[in-house]
Order: structure tokens, then sequence, then C-alpha cells
């Protein structure tokens, strides 16, 4: 009964508020940095005098309705900016359009500025939820360059497998379950250098929105993290733009404003990145020796990876605006060499040549376009459509060819061999939202989403010669899939206090005769202007996978399929509950408790060295897989201080995480780190100069020992039939030993203001492992044999280091 | 800062980076265990006529033990240096394989093999067997599942050496799909048991290429392997070129085709009759002579397909073991490692041509 009465009551409430809202106003627009264009998300926008006020979302835009009519004033704050104040007259029905510029500014005043932080602690739902922008991700120091990933590795919660890998492994999600994403658009493989660097040059960035978990219904398909990194937009004052250099590549970036015309305008910005290892290498000629012919060998640097990005936006008016997106990155791994030798005899001449060749680019190419339409000033509809493919292509190639000149013929004879294997997706993605402020408290976000992935993974094998020609393709997976998916959710502020977010997402795969519900909820309660509890879960369905080794820790490219018709589909649940404080200093406390639950995970099969039974084309080592479930729980604290001359986060992780196949029963993933303490530190000493540092101590990650020896046989069926043993290494229960902890401090500085030929420019310096702590990446064991009497004897073994003591330098140019 | 200074600094960071990948030192640790042995089983009964039963009985070894004893070499081959005309000095040299054999060897075990009759058989350790008065001469061939190859060597002892438990009393005669146990009982180890079925005999009925049931076989183009049928059972199939020396003395390293090796199910008909492909050769050497071509059919109780064909799918790898890894597999046996497995075969000697 009182239920009933309270949604009477409630029902009520709503239709009051909409005929209200006849009788009122609203004002709505954006908040911009005024030098660069830039949306400022999370800026402050109230009305003097009132209790009316909005915080700008990540676009920039704010909506403050149901306002009555009047003069009054309204003023925008944000830290580091100056405080923006103008009166606005309000008429009944007739909302208003503002474009508020912030100006960059040095506040010295007793007013508390709100800064991005206290916005977000004050508004946002959901937990686990971080936002980077540009100043953060540099903050750390980096491995040659600043890499968003690297970043976000010291986050509580973020783990990974060693130095050499920049891949998320968040609250024991593997990297293929979190969704990677720029501007919005998919990216499957986002690694340079085999995973050393992530694949988004940080002087392009705006900023980057990480949730680890507990993500709203608006985002599916994964069961991990999201990380959506958003590009800057251009600056619509001027053209300016940077150069960078550092040990590693040559960074650029151009941003202006477009033309105007016929009441359009916009911006763009393009910016790329590119090694210049082996062009330097080419350059300097190296003789290392002569061919056959006699013509000199010069050293080559066979490596090298680029990516470039473009964005343009373009205000087609104020209600309409067109965002075009694009990412293209490659590493490529290109070797050839040929070779050319001639003999004369009495009778024939004989021209033999022979070629080698490696061609292996692996890389993402993306586009987007995005449809922002303002409908109402409640009402904002995004329209996106997007391709990305993900393209590994590893090809290897030898060529003979032998001529043979006689006076009266020419007889020729060639070989030509290439061996492929190759991994290609193109995601094509189609997906609208539309967010309505419906009520001053209730915001409800709906759309949908079609995609189409294709996965193509084979093994061809090719030979030529004069007479014929033969192809085997021993591997051939396609695999057609599309996700079509429906969300809603509402976010309702129930009071001041206490808000909640409901949603759910209804997911079709093509390749499954069922429809996947994914419920999302969510609950914050504000115990008190500093002090906020929040709970939030839901459930989360994956439809793709990858097949790689899981004991590697050195992953080079991910190999992804679609999940097939006789596996269900990927599940997590999650559950997450935490409290926040605030401090009036604007330091932010977070403590949160997690547990995951999977269920439905693949794990390849791995290493069967015996034949495969039959021809059987069906299984083959990249689609057999062990059904997998597995739990995680964790407990993770944060301390952030994003402003003033000393900011920074300190992050401490306790977590376990426990996945269960058939072979192995339950154990230890190779990312479980039990015990993780990150700090940064990021220190302006001098308007010029800056120092920072970052301090990791964790426990080792896990492996698995090795017992004893044991024989194994193998045979011979022939004619003579034998058997022969061999050693095999008698493994205990799976990763139930741990190497040694892993410290590692990393400091960094910055020095700004220099000039070169009126160029201004900054120079940073890093020092990796200032310790120079041995950190173990795994063991390498060898055999000791007697020398006398050549009897095996026993086995030894010796870590295999991660980073030494590194030092990097680079610099960066601004125009 | 000048693009001189820039690359200054350049150079010394880069300097600065090599002596920082100096370190840290590691050193190379002898790796402990503590690990109780268990007893590590080659168990085969062997129905092909000319061939042995037998069981090799060892244990598990410890990292910091002897695993395998160096007890001789086989000599392989002479290598010849390409020499310049008219250059002295050294013509070549032999190239010997190392033999090891497992050193955890158990000698002391009671080993009984029975049948579902009632009959048990103790096979009793052998550590080797000697030939007296006998005479190799070029002659290759198998004996307790060993290879024995002679080139141009005269003896008049001769003594292998074994290390298996064998029936020494010649009653052990077995017999295709029976039931046999195994029980193995050594001191200071748990007793080990096992037990197969022995499979059924297969028989090749033709080998048939270009429609005709053929008595030469031409590598480079497909042909048809037929067998009776059987209700069950697997096995493989495998082709082999023995050559004998009628040819040229490169024919062994230059022949083309002819190889293969396939598992099998003896009683899948929708795979039958089993058609080999020819092979891809780069081009025919006139000189090539007609060569021996056997073709054999094995059968395999379910343990040793188990073991030697499905294999163990390994669930822990490392790239820098040097060592396959395993949890220890036991397949037809209890309370040790390793397997008890039987096998049968059937073959045909024909002629082949590339």
């Amino acid at each position: 009964m009182m239920s009933k009465i309270r949604f009477f009551k409630y029902s009520l409430l709503v239709l009051v508020c909409c005929l209200k809202a006849q009788t009122t106003s609203s004002v709505n627009g954006f908040v911009r940095d005024d030098a660069t264009g830039e949306p400022i998300s999370y800026a402050n926008v109230f009305l003097s005098n009132s209790t009316l006020g909005a915080a700008a979302n990540r676009d920039g835009y704010f909506v403050i309705s149901n306002v009555p009519p009047g003069t009054y004033e309204i003023n925008a704050t944000m830290i580091g900016y100056g405080i923006y104040k103008q009166e606005i007259s309000l008429s009944e029905g007739q909302p208003v359009r503002l474009e508020i510029r912030l100006k960059e500014e040095v506040i010295e005043t007793s007013e508390i500025l709100v800064t991005a932080e206290r916005q977000k602690f004050e508004k946002s739902m959901e937990s686990s939820q971080i936002s980077l922008d540009l100043r953060e991700i540099n903050s750390v120091p980096a491995f040659v360059e600043p890499d968003i990933f690297r970043t976000l590795q010291m986050l509580p919660g973020v783990q990974t497998t060693s130095d050499f890998s920049s891949a998320l492994y968040v609250r024991g999600s593997t990297p293929d379950q979190n969704l990677i994403m720029l501007d919005g658009i998919t990216v499957y493989n986002p690694y340079h250098l085999g995973g050393i660097f992530s694949t988004f040059n940080t002087d392009a960035i705006k900023e980057a929105d990480f949730h680890a978990g507990g993500f709203p219904a608006r985002y599916g398909g994964r069961m991990g993290a999201i990380l959506n990194v958003i590009n800057r937009e251009g600056n619509t004052g001027k053209m300016t733009g940077m150069a960078n250099l550092s040990l590693i590549s040559s960074k650029g970036l151009l941003e202006g404003p477009l033309p105007r015309w016929k009441g359009m305008k916009g911006s763009w910005m393009i910016s790329g990145r590119r090694t210049y290892f082996d062009t330097v290498i080419d350059a300097l000629k190296i003789p290392i020796g002569q061919k056959s012919d006699g013509s000199d060998m010069y050293l080559e640097f066979p490596y090298y990876f680029y990516d470039y990005q473009v964005k343009v936006n373009l205000d087609l008016n104020p209600d309409h605006r067109l965002t075009y997106s694009r990412f293209y990155g490659d590493d490529v791994l290109d070797y050839s060499y040929d070779e050319t030798e001639q003999i004369s005899g009495t009778n024939v001449n004989i021209e033999s040549e022979f070629g080698f060749g490696i061609n292996w680019p692996w890389g993402n190419h993306t586009n987007g376009l995005t449809w922002r339409w303002i409908v109402s000033p409640e009402i904002v509809a995004k329209t996106f459509v997007s391709n990305s493919r993900y393209r590994f292509d590893f090809d290897l190639s030898f060529r003979e060819k032998d001529t043979y000149t006689y006076a009266d013929s020419t007889l020729v004879y060639f070989t030509n061999f290439n061996f492929e294997i190759y991994d290609i997706i193109k995601d094509n993605t189609l997906e609208t939202e539309v967010i309505w402020k419906a009520t001053k408290t209730q915001e409800v976000t709906g759309g949908f989403q079609v995609k189409d992935v294709k996965f193509d993974l084979g093994i061809v094998l090719g030979i030529t010669d004069q007479d014929t020609s033969f192809t085997y393709t021993p591997l051939s997976l396609k695999n057609n899939t599309r996700e079509i998916a429906f969300f809603v959710q509402d976010k309702w502020d129930y009071s001041e206090k206490l808000k909640f977010q409901a949603g759910i997402r209804a997911t079709d795969y093509n390749l499954h005769d069922k429809l996947y519900l994914d419920p999302r909820l969510g609950m914050k309660y504000h115990y008190s202007d500093n002090v906020a509890l929040k709970l939030n879960g839901g459930l989360y369905h994956q439809f793709l996978t990858t097949a790689n080794n899981q004991d590697e820790n050195l992953r080079l490219v991910e190999l992804w399929l679609g999940i097939p018709e006789d596996r269900p589909a990927s599940l997590a649940q999650h559950i997450i509950t935490g409290v926040e404080y605030m401090s009036p200093g604007n330091i932010f406390y977070r403590l949160e408790v997690y547990h995951k639950d999977f269920d439905n995970l693949l794990t390849l099969k791995q290493d069967n060295p015996n034949t495969v039974e039959g021809d059987d084309p069906d299984s083959t080592v990249l689609n057999d897989f062990w059904d997998t479930d597995g739990n995680s729980w964790g407990i993770e604290f944060l301390l952030k201080k994003s402003s003033g001359r000393f900011n920074g986060w300190v992050g401490y992780t306790y977590a376990e995480t426990e996945y269960y196949i058939e072979p192995s029963g339950w154990h230890h993933p190779n990312f479980d780190r039990t015990h993780t303490l990150n700090v940064v530190g990021n220190f302006e000493l001098t308007p010029d100069l800056e120092i920072s540092t970052a301090v990791t101590r964790s426990s080792g990650n896990p492996y698995t020992k090795i017992l004893g020896r044991v024989y194994d046989w193998d045979q011979n069926l022939t004619s003579n039939t034998y058997w022969y043993p061999y050693d095999s290494y008698i493994v205990g229960a799976k990763n139930t030993e741990r190497y040694d902890g892993y410290f590692r401090v990393d400091i960094g500085m910055t020095r700004k203001g220099g000039n070169l030929f009126g160029l201004e420019y900054d120079t940073f310096w890093q020092i990796m492992n200032l310790t120079r702590h041995l950190n173990t990446l795994s063991y390498a064991y060898r055999t000791k044999s007697d020398p006398l009497t050549g009897n095996q004897v026993g086995v030894e073994r010796r870590p295999v280091p991660m980073f030494p003591l590194i030092f990097t330098f680079g610099i960066k140019f601004e125009f | 800062m000048n693009f001189k200074q820039y690359y200054q600094i350049l150079c010394i960071i880069l300097a600065l980076n090599f002596i920082g990948c100096l370190g840290p030192k590691t050193e190379w640790e002898d790796v402990e265990s503590d690990y109780d042995h268990v007893l590590n089983v080659f168990g085969l009964i062997n129905l092909d006529s000319g061939h042995t039963s037998f069981i090799g009985l060892y244990r598990t070894t410890d990292l910091d033990e002897i695993s395998q004893v160096l007890v001789g070499v086989d000599t392989l081959y002479y290598y010849e240096y390409e020499k310049d005309e008219g250059e002295d000095g050294e013509e070549g040299f032999w190239v010997i394989d190392s033999i090891y054999e497992p050193a955890a060897l158990i000698k002391d075990a009671v080993v009984l093999v029975s049948d579902n009759q009632g009959n048990s058989y103790e096979f009793s350790f052998v550590d080797k067997v000697t030939f007296i008065d006998t005479i190799y001469i070029d002659t290759t061939f198998t004996f307790y599942g060993y290879t024995f190859d002679w080139d141009t060597t005269i003896y008049d002892t001769n003594t292998f050496r074994i290390n298996f438990y064998v029936d020494t009393t010649g009653t052990f005669d077995p017999q295709p799909e029976t039931n046999y146990q195994l029980s193995i009982t050594a001191p200071g180890f748990d007793p080990v048991s096992g037990s197969l079925t022995t499979p059924m005999i297969p028989t090749i009925d033709s080998l048939v290429q270009r429609g005709h049931a053929s008595d030469t076989i031409i590598a480079s183009e497909p042909f048809d392997i037929y067998w009776n049928l059987q209700e069950s059972g697997k096995g493989m199939i495998t082709g082999e070129v023995i050559f004998n020396e009628d040819g040229p003395d490169t024919t062994r390293y230059r022949w083309c085709g002819g190889f293969f090796q396939n598992s099998v199910d003896l009683a899948d008909s929708s795979r039958y009759p089993w058609t080999i492909p020819g092979d891809f050769c780069e081009e025919t050497d006139e000189d090539y002579t007609p060569q021996d071509y056997f073709v054999r059919l094995t059968a395999m109780d379910e343990n040793y397909y188990e073991y030697f064909i499905t294999g163990e799918m390994g669930e822990y790898s490392n790239m820098l073991l040097n060592y396959p890894t395993t949890k220890g597999r036991s397949v037809g046996i209890e309370g040790g490692f390793g397997f008890f497995g039987s096998i049968v075969s059937d073959g045909v000697l024909r002629t082949i041509i590339p």
C-alpha cells in the first residue's frame, strides 16, 4: 500500500514538474577554454543568489532548467581559470544558449573555487571511475615518452605482468576484457612495439575516462574495464602546434580553426608520430660486408612504428555538430634480402637469384563520424558511425631463380615459397544515444548499438615453380558476428543526499539464440557534504575473446576471435562498494571493496606436441579452449590531490584473483599481485621546473615451480620400431610460487621555458628504475653436466630481469 | 640548446643506458626440490612377431641428481671438408652421437603380467643380451625396442645393453583382444598396477593407385590404402622408403616423396579408403632408381594411442625452459607415471619411384 502511494506521489510530481516547465525557462550552452576553444569538463555553472546550477559534462555542455523568468547573473568557475560572470534575462518558455569562455588565470582570492574533482565527487554515480587530464597523464615519469596505459597502471586495481607490457589487467580481468576506445571507436590492439607502448599519442589527448568496473548500461560488450580516450578538438582561435623528439620517436601536432563559411565554424587537429631509428641507420650507411655480386651490404634496422590522428569538428549551427575522428597506426617489421650471382661457363651463362623477405605489419585503422544534435536544452542526441580495422599479417617469403642462357635457348627454373599468418578484424558500428534531462532530479539515457565484426584468422602456405603452383591452408577461421544492443538508464536524485542509477542493456548476438540481459545498478548516498557512500553492480557479457597463451609474460599481439556458436557468451558479475571523502582542500580519498565472478571464459589449450588426430580442420592450435571460471576480489585505497604545486596520488591494492581450468584446477593467473602500493608525485619547484616521481612496491607475480624430472617417451613406428626417452620437468601446482617482490623508483624532471630560434621548448629527463632493483620477469633454466663424465647432474636457474636502470631524454617545441 | 648540445646529450644518455643495462647482475643458482619419487613405467605388450614385450622401470629424479648417464657414443658419419685442389690438411672428422640412458633405473622390482585366464607371467630384469659368434655386416635390426644400425663392422661377440624386464621363460605369448593386467612392486615405492586390452590384428588389403592395385607406387601421385575395417580401434598408418644401395650414394638425401605418418580410426568407414596425397617435388632426377617402400598399419590399444597420439595437453609453458613440462602422466597405470599399452601391426612392401 505504501509503495502504491509513493508511486502515485512520484507520478504527480513528474506531472507537476512537466506542467511547471512550461512556465519556466532554461539556460544551456558550452564552457570552453578561451585560448584554445577546448571544452572544459565539469566546470561549475550557477546562478548567483539561487540554488540553481549545473556541472558541465565531459563535452563541456551544461543545462540549468526550471529557471523562473527574470534577470540573473550567471557564473562559471573552474580551477586554473578566472571567474566568468554575465548578466542574462530569461523569459517564459524561451531558453537561452550561451557560449562561455574561461580565461586561464591564477586567482588569489578567499573564494573557494570548485575543482573538477569536487564536481565529479558530487555528481558522478559510478564507482571506480577516474578521469585523467593531460597534465595527470604526463605527471608519471615515462619510459621514453608519456604513455596513458603506463599512467593507468599506477592506479589502484590495475596490474601488469612486467615492465615490458603496458597492457591493463584490471581487478582480475585480462586485457581482452577491457573496452579501449579512442573518441568512442573500439581499438582492438592498442599497443606498439609488442606492448611496450600504447598506441595513443599523449600530445593529442585531451582526457581519458577510465572505469575500473561497475560501469553503466551505455557501455557493453566487455566484462572488465572501460577506457575512453578523448582527443583534443583543435584550437578554435588560431593555428598552433608542437613537435616532440624522444629517444624512440618524433611527434608533431597541428591544430587550428576551420575557415568560417555560411555561419558554420569548427576546428581541426592532426598529430602524428614515427620512430626514426630505421631512417637514421639507413642514412648512416654502415657497411657490414659484401654480397656475392660484390655490392656492399649495409646495416639495416627493419622495424618502425607510426601513428597519426585527425579530428575535425564542424558546427553546422548552434545545435548540430559533426565530428570526424581518424586514427591510423601500424608497427612494421620489414626486411628483405636479395642477391644475384652470375657465372659464365663455356657453353652457358648462369644467373642465380636468391631473395628472402619478412613483411609484418600489424596495427589499427579507425574512422568515426559523430553527429551531435541538441534537440532541446534538455535533450541531446548523438549518433555515431565508425569503422575499426585491426590487421596482423606476417608474411615470410623465399625465392630462388636460376636462368641458364645457352647459345640457342634459355632455361629458367624458379621456386617461390611463402608462409603467411594473419588475423584481421573489421568492426563496423552504428550507435545512437539520447540524453534527456527530464527533470532537475532525473536524467534518462537511452540508445542502441549495432556492431558488425568480421574475424578472419588464417595460415597459408604457398609454393610456386615453373611447372606448378600449390597452396595449402592449414588454418582458416572466419567468423561474422553481429551484436545488436539496446540500453536505457535512469539517473535519479531521490533526494539531496540519495541518488540512484539503474539501467539495463539487452544484447542480441547473431550466433546465439538468446537475448542477453545486463542489468546495472548504482547508488550514492552523501552522508555529508564531504563524505559519500557508493554501491554499484551488474552483469557484463562479452562476445569475443583472444587466443593467446595464458602463461606468457610477453604478449606481442592479440589474436581475436568471436565467441563461437557452441560456446556461451562470457559473463562477469561485478559488485563494488566504497566510501569517498573529499576534503575541504579538495584532496580526494576513496576506499573501495570489489568482487567479480567470471563464467564461461575461454583459455587457449596449448603446447600439445603430438599430432592432431586425423585431419580435423576444426580443431587447431588456435581455437581449442578450456572452459574457464574465475573470481576476484580486492580492497583499494586511493588518495588523490589534483590541484596545487604539489599533486599526485597514493594507491594501495590488496587483490586476489583465481581462475579455474580443468587440468590446473583453481590457480592464480600470472598477473595476480597480492599487494601493490603506488605513489605518484609531481612538484612544481618553479614555474619552469617540475620534478616527478613514481614508486611502486608490490608482491611478485606467480609462477609454476618445477619439482623434478620424469622420463617421457616418443616413438618411431617405421620398419625399425623404437622408442626413446626424453626428460620432462615435473611441474607443481600451477602458479603457487611467487617471484621476489617488485620494486621500482622512477624520477623525472621537466624544464620549461627554453628558446631556440624563437621557438619555445621544454626538455624532459627521466630515470627509470633508479635503484637498479632486480625485478624478475621469469627464470631461465639450464642443465648442469659433469664435464668429465658427460652426465646430466642437475638444473640451474637464473632470473631474467625486467627494466634495468634507463635514462631517457626528450624535447618538446610549441609554436 | 643547439643541436650539437642535443647530440652530445644523446650520446651521454646512450652511454649511460649501456652502462645501466649491464646490471643488475644475476647469478645461476641450483634448483632444489623436495619431491616424493614415484615409479616411472614404460610397459609395452607387442604382438608383432619377432618383437618382444618388455617393461622399462625407472623412478622420477630430483633436479639436483643425475637424470641420464652417458653410456656410449654412436658413430653417425664422417664429414669431409671441401678442399681446393692441392690443398693439404685434415680431410674431415667423425660425427658421433652421445648415447644417454635413464639413470634412475629400478632393478629389484617384482613385475607380473597376468591375463584374464588366470595366467601370470613374471618378467625378470635383464641388463644385457649377448649374441655369440655372430657376424653382422651392413645390417639394421630392432631388438627390444632398440634399433641397431651397423655399418661395415664385424664382431664375434656382441653384447647389447637393454635394462628391461622381460619374459625369460618364453611362455608369454600375447593374444589380440585380450585383457592383461600389470603389477609392479618395488621396495620403497607405492605399488603400481595397470591394465589394457590388446588390439585386434589389422590387415592391409591393398594399395591402389590409378584405379588398380599397384606393386609400384608413384610418389608424386595419390594412392589409396585399403585395410579390413574393424568394429573399433585406432592406430597409425606410416609410409617409409627403405633405401637400398643400388642407386647413387646421394639418393637418400635427394629423394622426395613417399614418407607419411597419420593417425587413423580403423573402424571409420567415412574416411575409408585412406588416401595418401601425392608429394610435391621440385624436380625429378632421372638417376633415381626404384626403392623399397614399406607401408605399415599399426593398431594400438586405448592406452598406447592416448599416450603417443593424443598426447598430453600442456597446461603450463615457459619458453625459457629447455625441456617440456608435465604434471606427470599415467596412462593405463595407477600409482606411478608412464604407460602400459599394446600394439600390433601389419605391413606391406612395395616399390616406389618419385
